[in-house]
């Protein structure tokens, strides 16, 4: 409780940091200076035999150059149960509106198994009006010893990893529901494994000109790989989206 | 586009149907709790432990994926040679004991054992194991899927990954065993290995986290030796303290994708552990 709590503070915080720099107009591009672009915010449910605890996801996107530095921090925490945390920092370069390259270190630690893991995913991703889609490969440091350390890339127990994500989408009902269809291997907090897969469902409101409710649902299989297939885990994600766009003038009603 | 559509959708909607498709949402045979449930309830052919004639001094023979089939050579014979000329306590195996979970194939693993091997035989499961209706097979000619018996200080302990996970019943048991133990050496035979050198392949346990919770347990209970198959690559890594040995096949048709069928001979001495690799091609018979 403490945790939701704190993570309810964390996020008040960031949504008053955001109003209070609202008024000022968008950057114009290939400008370096600070810009915050949105937050994210999600609940999640995993169900599975390891995890079966309730997290709160929080990440922030911030521009200093509408290119080459827009830097995403990111936090998720276990609040049911203190013994997972993961974290992230991301740095994604836009190529153009479509394209970008995106470079992340992940880290994921548990108190109570006393171990952690450093992750270095670098990919392509491409982002159509329809269809959205990533390639790129995995550096995963397991770390027995030093496990808080999220510089730690120690190669001892380290694994390469493709990783890929594709999505389709469409919206409906006045442009205001959306749904999307997709299977991925990575999201920005975790990395599944190879032979653990499956798709994602989701169905999304898009509030106000700002403001972007969903809900997702994640299924993974494992066992594909040796003909006897399962479903290990079901994760479940409310999740709130809020980019800080320019406001529109309202048009005079004559 | 539309095609893209239909074809995208389809995916995800075939994997529902896959799933749909079993009870439970499971179209595996059998699901890993089920089997611990068949095993620490008696429902299983007993495994009966090794006799202990030496505590302290003592080896065992262990190999992985025999893939036994009646209509294929195998490599008891060979076994049950170096056995006898060895004098080890016991053989075991890290799972496909059999190719396709077969009765006959379960019933040529039985007379294969009692013709050519005078000590106890013991196998983990795997996923060949539980091929058709494998798991009645196995539980009722071979033993449980989860098991532990000690052997002087020294604790060995069946696993069962046979369906690429642990669940969380048996990883409680594993953590419950672990903790109780005083052993001075600790053993897991299992089927799937916790990690595969530089990339990733889809022949280690599937799920990230399982995998995290049992190499927590390996550094936490200061487990010596992890022994697992299912890659048929021979491979040798340190998870932290513990030797994790994924063997190569020892199969006399089914060879491994590097060297040559083979098994180890563990030797105990008092407070030392000591292995040897051993090819079967070398094994005079």
């Amino acid at each position: 409780m403490k945790k939701f709590l704190t993570g309810l503070a964390i996020l008040a915080l960031a949504t008053a940091a955001a109003y209070a720099q609202e008024e000022k107009p968008a950057q114009e591009p290939a400008q370096w200076g600070y810009q915050f672009k949105g937050i994210d915010y999600n609940w999640v449910a995993r169900s599975s035999a390891a995890l079966s605890n309730t997290y709160i996801q929080l990440s922030s996107d911030l521009s200093f150059h509408p290119t080459w530095l827009n830097l995403t921090p990111g936090l998720e925490i276990d609040f049911s149960d203190p013994g997972i945390t993961r974290y992230f920092l991301q740095e994604q370069i836009n190529l153009n509106q479509k394209n970008s390259v995106v470079l992340r270190l992940n880290h994921w630690e548990d108190q109570d198994w006393e171990i952690g893991a450093n992750f270095v995913n670098l990919y392509f991703q491409q982002i159509l009006p329809r269809l959205d889609w990533a390639l790129g490969a995995a550096y995963i440091a397991q770390l027995l010893d030093d496990w808080r350390n999220p510089l730690n890339f120690d190669d001892d127990l380290y694994q390469l990893r493709v990783l890929y994500s594709i999505g389709y989408g469409w919206k409906f009902w006045k442009n205001k529901l959306d749904f999307k269809v997709g299977a991925e291997n990575f999201t920005e907090y975790e990395n599944y494994g190879y032979d653990h897969l499956g798709p994602y469902f989701q169905l999304g409101w898009q509030v106000s000109e700002r403001t972007h409710l969903a809900a997702k649902m994640d299924l993974r299989v494992i066992g594909i790989g040796t003909a006897l297939p399962h479903l290990e885990r079901e994760t479940y994600m409310l999740l709130i989206d809020w980019r800080n766009l320019p406001k529109k003038p309202k048009t005079e009603i004559e | 586009m539309k095609r893209i559509k239909i074809a995208l959708l389809g995916i995800p909607a075939l994997v529902l149907l896959l799933i749909s498709c079993g009870t439970d949402i499971n179209v595996s045979p059998s699901s890993v709790n089920d089997r611990f449930t068949d095993s620490t309830e008696g429902k299983t052919k007993r495994l009966i432990p090794p006799l202990v004639k030496d505590p302290k001094h003592f080896n065992f023979l262990w190999c992985t994926d025999m893939h036994i089939r009646t209509d294929r050579d195998d490599y008891f014979p060979e076994l049950g040679n170096y056995s006898q000329k060895h004098n080890s306590s016991f053989i075991i195996t890290s799972g496909d004991l059999t190719d396709g979970g077969e009765d006959d194939q379960y019933d040529h693993v039985i007379y294969q054992e009692n013709r050519y091997l005078l000590m106890p035989f013991y196998s983990a499961l795997g996923n060949h194991d539980l091929f058709g209706d494998g798991w009645d097979q196995f539980k009722d000619k071979i033993g449980p899927s989860v098991a532990s018996f000690k052997y002087g200080s020294n604790l060995f302990i069946i696993l069962d990954t046979a369906t690429c996970d642990v669940g969380r019943d048996q990883m409680d048991w594993l953590e419950e065993t672990l903790d109780h133990s005083d052993a001075a050496h600790k053993f897991i035979f299992t089927h799937f290995c916790l990690y595969n050198q530089a990339a990733e392949a889809p022949i280690i346990l599937c799920d990230p986290d399982e995998r995290f919770e049992l190499i927590s347990l390996l550094k936490k209970y200061d487990v010596d030796f992890y022994l697992c198959g299912h890659g048929h690559y021979a491979e040798e890594t340190k998870i932290g303290d513990t030797v994790q040995i994924q063997g190569a096949t020892a199969s006399a048709w089914n060879n491994p994708m590097n060297g040559d069928p083979e098994f180890f001979i563990f030797s105990i001495d008092g407070d030392d552990v000591d292995y040897d690799k051993e090819y079967f091609k070398d094994i005079e018979f």
